[in-house]
């Protein structure tokens, strides 16, 4: 007997998100924060309005400073703030961690991916803490990775 | 007073299967309603409402889903969905 199981608790209503006081930043060496947010935007073109993306380029560690100095002073010191970078432990997840340490509110997220994006612009993050944000994703990037054998398989 | 649950197979039309967009149409038409919207293909059985969950299903062209729709809803969620599928997820 097989039991029928959904492999995900699915997205409230994307229409319904408005008046969020969270901001979410990609970051991403190279420029693969802002490639990830158009093709994730292609795929759902609403609920990524007010995601932002910083491209760290190709090591210009100042250039990154200055583009992130930027940004943070742009939200609101009551906003949470959910940070998304593609890798942990690099240099621009380094410069997201010491931008944050000052915010009241801010979670810093690694592995950055398209899943993350796609969970992000279609959860309603209204009431929604960073943290609780930044769960959800990773809960999605991890259901994302599969290995399939499909010589295997047929 | 018991749910009302509407169940139906549908063949995947479009070139491209149940891919990413057409995936994303679905999953933003099933949260419109308040029933509970499940995808199955062979097995597996999915949240409608999940796009990660409807594009685990790797659907192909030529395929069928069942869809079951569950609530007060149902019916209507049932109909606006299959003409989604039906109609290719406006693709060719």
């Amino acid at each position: 007997m097989t039991s029928k199981q959904p492999v995900d608790e699915g997205e409230p209503a994307p229409e319904a998100r408005a008046g969020e006081a969270l901001s979410v930043i990609l970051v991403g060496h190279g420029d693969t924060a802002s490639a990830l947010l158009t093709a994730a935007r292609d795929i759902c073109p609403h609920g990524l309005e007010d995601v932002h993306a910083v491209d760290a380029g190709s090591g210009d560690c100042a250039a990154l400073s200055e583009r992130m100095g930027a940004l943070m002073e742009s939200v609101p010191d009551h906003h949470d703030m959910l940070l998304i970078v593609d890798i942990v432990g690099s240099s621009p997840w380094r410069r997201c961690v010491n931008s944050t340490m000052d915010r009241r509110a801010a979670i810093v997220l690694g592995g950055l991916s398209i899943s993350m994006l796609l969970k992000l612009a279609m959860v309603d993050r209204r009431g929604m803490d960073a943290k609780s944000v930044a769960d959800a994703c990773a809960g999605s990037a991890k259901r994302a990775i599969v290995v399939s054998n499909v010589s295997a398989e047929g | 007073m018991g749910s009302t649950t509407v169940t139906g197979d549908h063949a995947i039309v479009n070139d491209l299967g149940l891919h990413a967009r057409p995936a994303s149409k679905l999953v933003a038409l099933a949260n419109k309603f308040s029933c509970e919207v499940f995808i199955a293909k062979g097995e597996t059985e999915v949240n409608g409402k999940s796009i990660l969950g409807v594009l685990m299903l790797a659907c192909p062209k030529g395929g069928t889903i069942r869809l079951r729709c569950v609530g007060e809803d149902a019916q209507e969620a049932h109909d606006a969905i299959a003409e989604l599928i039906r109609g290719g997820f406006g693709e060719s």
